[in-house]
């Protein structure tokens, strides 16, 4: 559905819920992640899958991210909550295993995903919400163009421990303006760096 | 009352039944503010029964919606709620909906929204909330700040009307201030009945 350098994004397939599966068994960094002690079987990745296809329009979008030069699965990123009427949604994004991470593989999804929503889907305004203890996720949404919105307090408890939540938001205006800082693209449905 | 769940002077809440549908459809055809975000698009008796109907389906519900009704006559007035709520870090998003036009401007709204938090904190033991209000709804925005809420944020775009985007407010509720909140309003409403009482008396 669209293509990066070094990943790119294609609809998630049943087959693809016991690799969720097992990534989020084996998730390391379960401090900053959110329901790391929920089971999230193959079974629940499956109809969690199956669900996103079932309704028309969607409300989901969820794509599975892939390396170019294997095929392997990533992970996935998306948008939920999807407004049509208002062209909104909330961006989640989640990359495996820990080893993989701050490669640039997420930059580079999410700014595919960008593309995609505001490019094609037409879509008008995004938010994203990242717990105030994960700084490497809210630093790629920095990076690609999202802006601070505001910090919601107490939001989720992990191990005793209350965090924030941060949120973040960007508009199409934001994203398709040329001159935009770190966002050197094409708005053809990939991007080029 | 019928299946309350809380009661407070004027009103009671109790769980949202499909009969509800046809009251809410009607409220939406009759709507006279301009600035709700979903106004235009069709709310069907339908619609609304199958939405009802849904909210029940879930075990836990990720959202729980409510009745507010009259205790004089059992009326129907509008609904409130949580939504999008998070049973592990709990958390949760407060709505409220008072949709019959001739019930507003009259307190039943802060009174029910007093009940909701009750029931948000006490009930289901969550210990925030937060609240997104478009920018437009002003008088939501000044009653959810006169119950204690925090604004936390500001979103850019969230929804048009007649071409024009606007943002929205982002509000939230940690559980010590909605307790400080509810004694402020208690104060508030008991200094107004001695008022009330002692122009009576006098």
């Amino acid at each position: 559905m669209a293509r990066g350098p070094r990943v790119y994004l294609r609809p998630l397939e049943e087959s693809d819920a016991a690799a969720l599966a097992g990534f989020t068994a084996d998730e390391t960094e379960t401090f900053f992640l959110g329901r790391g002690r929920i089971p999230a079987s193959p079974l629940a990745f499956a109809a969690w899958i199956r669900n996103i296809g079932a309704r028309q329009p969607p409300q989901t979008l969820e794509l599975a991210v892939c390396r170019v030069t294997d095929d392997h699965l990533l992970g996935y990123v998306g948008v939920w909550e999807l407004d049509w009427v208002h062209g909104t949604g909330e961006v989640d994004i989640a990359l495996w295993p820990a080893s993989e991470r701050g490669r640039g593989y997420g930059t580079e999804a999410l700014r595919l995903l960008l593309d995609l929503t505001f490019g094609t889907y037409q879509l008008r305004a995004l938010r994203a919400f990242v717990w105030s203890a994960n700084a490497r996720s809210a630093a790629v949404l920095t990076r690609v163009g999202f802006r601070p919105a505001g910090r919601l307090r107490t939001a989720v408890v992990k191990s005793g421990f209350h965090l924030d939540q941060l949120a973040f938001d960007m508009t199409d205006r934001d994203w398709l303006s040329p001159v935009r800082a770190g966002n050197t693209k094409i708005c053809s449905g990939t991007y080029q760096v | 009352m019928r299946n309350q769940i809380l009661a407070g002077e004027r009103l009671y809440l109790r769980p949202l039944e499909t009969s509800d549908a046809a009251s809410l459809a009607a409220f939406s055809a009759a709507e006279t503010e301009s600035f709700f975000d979903e106004g235009r698009v069709p709310h069907s008796p339908i619609a609304l029964e199958h939405w009802i109907t849904e909210l029940h389906r879930r075990q836990p519900p990720r959202a729980i919606q409510l009745a507010v009704c009259l205790r004089e006559d059992d009326k129907f007035i509008g609904m409130l709620g949580v939504s999008r709520l998070d049973w592990v870090n709990r958390t949760g998003e407060s709505e409220s909906y008072l949709g019959d036009v001739a019930a507003r401007g009259k307190g039943y709204g802060p009174e029910a929204k007093w009940l909701l938090l009750e029931y948000i904190f006490d009930h289901l033991q969550l210990h925030v909330i937060r609240s997104f209000v478009w920018q437009p709804n002003w008088r939501s925005a000044a009653a959810v700040r006169h119950q204690g809420y925090r604004e936390a944020g500001r979103l850019q775009t969230t929804a048009t009307k007649h071409g024009v985007y606007q943002g929205e407010f982002v509000f939230d509720l940690l559980r010590d201030e909605y307790l400080a909140g509810r004694e402020r309003w208690r104060a508030e409403q008991a200094g107004r009945k001695q008022r009330v009482t002692g122009a009576i008396g006098a």
